[in-house]
Formats: structure tokens, C-alpha cells, sequence
């Protein structure tokens, strides 16, 4: 192979691993906060359950429910009074929209 | 073909040898590792969009529950619609099939019963002890008389028999009342399905042992015992279900303060009633955990309503709810504890005990999950017959 050949197939080879470089790391990127954004999402939903386990005390008071806003689209949840206690409600969110 | 031209050969060294080739190869591995964690990333997003589905299900579900509480069973099928979940509730038996239906999500079924009322919220607490005054016996959880009068009779079932010998070898005098035992075998002699309720007409032994008195339960159960209740050593339970015992006073005996531990009502010890002294001598409603001699500590995977008189001889945790009508009696050389651990609660909202009356109104119990279809189609059509 002639030097130009040389030269051309180094950097060519140079080009390929930066573009694959790159590709990776934003795939990474992304993939990386979508799985720290499904994470949150969980826990979120753990937080949700352990509100409404029964027997919960709630002498200490009820807590906020603001954290919970648009975990479901468009929705947000309220305490209601509903026969002989207080349950978890849906309500939409004054927005509309989900965030 | 030419005279002489073999096979097109392809060296090995043809993959790693040009700069190209390799910078080809290590793109692929990156490549590979991005679609790794871009499949990872999915699985994880899809997880947490089927657990949200769930979750909404549940607020949902629960939400009607609560909504239907007080519907007669006429009103049923009943639907409603919150937050894009539609909740369909009807009746199933004695209790509640809810469908809930979030959009967008697969549907949901749960199985809730309709209770009566709540149970007392004494059952909900690691310990209760009744205030002195003004009348100790109303502050209990109120046993169901009717439903003891037709509850199962110790004897009727195996897991109980009757031992003649049992008090004496604790006490010198013995028992006046019957006394019974659990039977040895228990752990292979399993409850009838629908046993949630036992009557011990007389004095029930948990005899001292070695290793705990295991006892497996599938269901919750209440044992009310019309005498005394004595705990010779720890008690296990094997499975979901929940044990209380109850200790009642009955016509035939009345609690009291065993000060000099004897096992029977001797001159000056006190009555739980503040009333003269009468009948059985070894009283009744009193609860003894450990006996004479045995045993350094208990641990009672069961809850405890006394009636009558608690007596330590020992250190003990009851995992259970336990609802005295008076302070313990503390017959222990050095100081025993009792410990109320908590581990094996009700949940007073939303269950009810066996055997005691409930309180308020009517209401929804807890909802447990229908499995989805998946599941039930792996369920075998008929069950596996023994080879004989």
C-alpha cells in the first residue's frame, strides 16, 4: 500500500472510532438519564404505595402531595374524605398538561 | 478454472491487521455496549410505566372501595371514573371484585371483603391496658357472644386434647376446671377451612419445651379460652394467619392477683373485680407466661386479651396485639419484661378479628390483588391425584 494509502486508512480508522466515540457516549448519555428518570419514577411510586397501605398512622398529620404532581399524566393526588376515613384521589392538574 | 489458481484464502490476521479493521472492530464493541444500555434504559421506563399503571389502579381500586363502603348490594355493579381510570365495582360472594382500568394499561382486578365495621383499634396497638376506671370490661374488645355460641368446641378439633395430668405437674393443687393441651402432632393436623373461631371450655396448656410450639395457620384464628391461658414456652406460627387468645372470666371463676404464685387464689390476694373471691381456685381470665421453672424467656407469635390477671414468671415479646384489663403482675425473681413488638397487628380500618364484635360502619376490607390472566393459565385444570 502506497504511503497516501497508509495515511488515508489511519484516518479513516481515527474518523470511525470518534463517530462511534461519540454515538456511544450520547446513547450513554441519554440512556443513563432515562434509567435515573424510570429510578426516581419508582420511587415516587414506592412513596405512593406506603401512603396507601391501611393502618398507616396519620395522627402525625397528612403529608404533602405536591412531590406527586404529573407522576401520573395530567394528574395529581388529593386527600378525600370517603366513608369512615381519608383516601388518595386523582384530580387533574390545574395546568392541564403533563409535565 | 485456471490451471493452478486454489481457494480465495482469508489469513486471519486479515481482522486485526489494518488500522481500519480494528478501528471497525472496536466501533462494533461500541456499538454493542450503547445498545446494551439503550435496551436497559427501555426495560427500565417500561417497568416503571407498568408499575405506575398498577399504582393508579390501586389509588383507584381503593378509592372505590371506600366509595361503595356504605352501598347496600342491590346498588352493585357499580362503576366510577377517576383520573382516566375506570373502576367498575361488583359484588363477588360475600365481598368485592373492583376492575380498574387505567387507560392506556392493562386492567386490574381486587378481591376485597365487606366488613360490618372495624375492629377495635385496640387490636391495631402493641399493647392497650385498660384505665381502672371507670369500668375496665367495657374498655375491651367486646366478644361476639353469638358468634362463641356456635363457635367450634376445643374438642371437636385436633388440634386441641384434653390432659388430666398437665396442672398438676406445675402446681401442687392443681385444677378444678378441665385442662387442655396442644395435641404434639399439630403441625400435620391442619385446621378445617373454615375454623377462624375455637371455645376452650377450661384451662389451656402451652406445655414447657425445648424447641417453640410451632403452629401453622393460614387463616387468622381466635382461641377464647373460658379459664386460664398458661405459656410454658415460645410460640410460632407457620404461615399468613394471625392467633389471639382471648381469656374470659365466666360464672365459674374469676381473675385474680396470684401474689405467692401457687397457681390458686389463697387468703388476701385481690380479685380482679375488687368482688369476694368465688369459684374455681385457680380462677379464670388469667393469663400465665412462663411457669414454675422453665423456661428463661418467651417469644409469642400471638396476641393476648386478658380478661383477668397477667402473670410473668419470665421475660417475654409478644409479636401480637395484647389488651390487658390491669397492669401486669411481675412473679419473676429478677424484674421480667414484657415486650409488645408489634409484629403481628391488625389493621382495625379494615379487618376484622374473629369472634369479636366490630364497631361502626359498615365498610370495605383490604384489597388484595386477582392475579392476571397469565397467572390463572398456569393453574392445572384438575389438582395432582396421589399415584397410588
Amino acid at each position: 500500500m502506497s504511503v497516501g494509502g497508509v495515511a488515508l486508512e489511519r484516518s479513516g480508522a481515527a474518523a470511525l472510532l470518534l463517530v462511534g466515540a461519540l454515538a456511544t457516549a450520547l446513547v450513554c448519555q441519554r440512556a443513563g438519564a432515562a434509567c435515573g428518570a424510570a429510578a426516581a419514577r419508582e420511587r415516587q411510586l414506592d412513596r405512593v404505595q406506603a401512603l396507601l397501605a391501611p393502618g398507616r398512622d396519620r395522627r402525625a398529620g397528612l403529608p404533602d402531595l405536591g412531590e406527586f404532581d404529573g407522576l401520573f399524566a395530567g394528574q395529581r393526588l388529593a386527600w378525600r374524605r370517603a366513608g369512615p376515613g381519608l383516601v388518595l384521589w386523582l384530580e387533574p392538574l390545574p395546568t392541564g398538561g403533563a409535565p | 478454472m485456471k490451471p493452478g489458481a486454489g481457494p480465495v484464502r482469508l489469513p486471519w490476521r486479515w481482522l486485526f491487521d489494518s488500522p481500519l479493521v480494528l478501528a471497525a472492530w472496536a466501533a462494533a464493541a461500541l456499538c454493542c455496549f450503547a445498545a446494551v444500555r439503550f435496551v436497559a434504559a427501555v426495560r427500565a421506563a417500561e417497568r416503571a410505566r407498568q408499575r405506575a399503571g398498577t399504582v393508579l389502579a390501586q389509588v383507584a381500586a381503593e378509592a372505590a372501595a371506600l366509595e361503595v363502603a356504605g352501598v347496600s348490594a342491590r346498588r352493585l355493579p357499580f362503576a366510577m371514573s377517576m383520573g382516566g381510570v375506570q373502576v367498575r365495582v361488583e359484588a363477588a360472594g360475600s365481598g368485592l371484585l373492583l376492575t380498574a382500568n387505567p387507560r392506556g394499561s392493562e386492567a386490574r382486578q381486587f378481591r376485597s371483603a365487606r366488613l360490618p365495621g372495624a375492629a377495635s383499634a385496640a387490636f391495631g396497638e402493641p399493647l392497650t391496658v385498660a384505665r381502672p376506671e371507670p369500668d375496665f370490661a367495657a374498655q375491651l374488645p367486646a366478644i361476639d357472644a353469638a358468634a362463641v355460641a356456635t363457635a367450634w368446641a376445643a374438642e371437636a378439633l385436633p388440634w386441641f386434647r384434653r390432659d388430666v395430668g398437665v396442672a398438676l405437674l406445675h402446681f401442687d393443687a392443681g385444677t378444678e376446671a378441665d385442662d387442655f393441651v396442644f395435641d404434639p402432632g399439630l403441625s400435620q393436623l391442619g385446621l378445617p377451612a373454615t375454623v377462624d373461631l375455637v371455645v376452650v371450655p377450661g384451662n389451656l396448656w402451652v406445655e414447657p419445651g425445648r424447641a417453640p410450639l410451632r403452629l401453622p395457620l393460614e387463616r387468622d384464628l381466635t382461641v377464647v379460652v373460658r379459664g386460664n391461658l398458661y405459656v410454658g414456652r415460645s410460640l410460632a406460627i407457620d404461615g399468613p394467619g394471625r392467633l389471639v387468645f382471648a381469656s374470659t372470666t365466666c360464672a365459674g371463676g374469676a381473675g385474680f392477683v396470684d401474689r405467692d404464685g401457687n397457681g390458686r387464689w389463697s387468703a388476701g390476694e385481690p380479685t380482679c373485680e375488687g368482688l369476694p373471691f368465688r369459684g374455681r381456685h385457680e380462677g379464670a381470665g388469667n393469663v400465665h407466661l412462663g411457669l414454675p421453672g422453665h423456661g428463661p424467656a418467651l417469644e409469642v407469635a400471638a396476641g393476648l386479651v386478658v380478661a383477668g390477671q397477667l402473670h410473668l414468671r419470665c421475660s417475654a415479646r409478644v409479636a401480637g396485639p395484647v389488651v390487658l384489663a390491669h397492669a401486669p403482675h411481675d412473679l419473676a425473681g429478677p424484674p421480667a419484661r414484657l415486650r409488645a413488638t408489634g409484629d403481628r397487628l391488625f389493621v382495625p380500618d379494615r379487618e376484622v378479628v374473629p369472634g369479636f364484635l366490630s364497631e361502626g360502619a359498615p365498610r370495605a376490607g383490604l384489597l388484595l390483588p386477582v392475579p392476571g390472566p397469565s397467572v390463572v393459565a398456569e393453574r392445572p385444570l384438575y389438582p395432582a391425584a396421589p399415584a397410588r
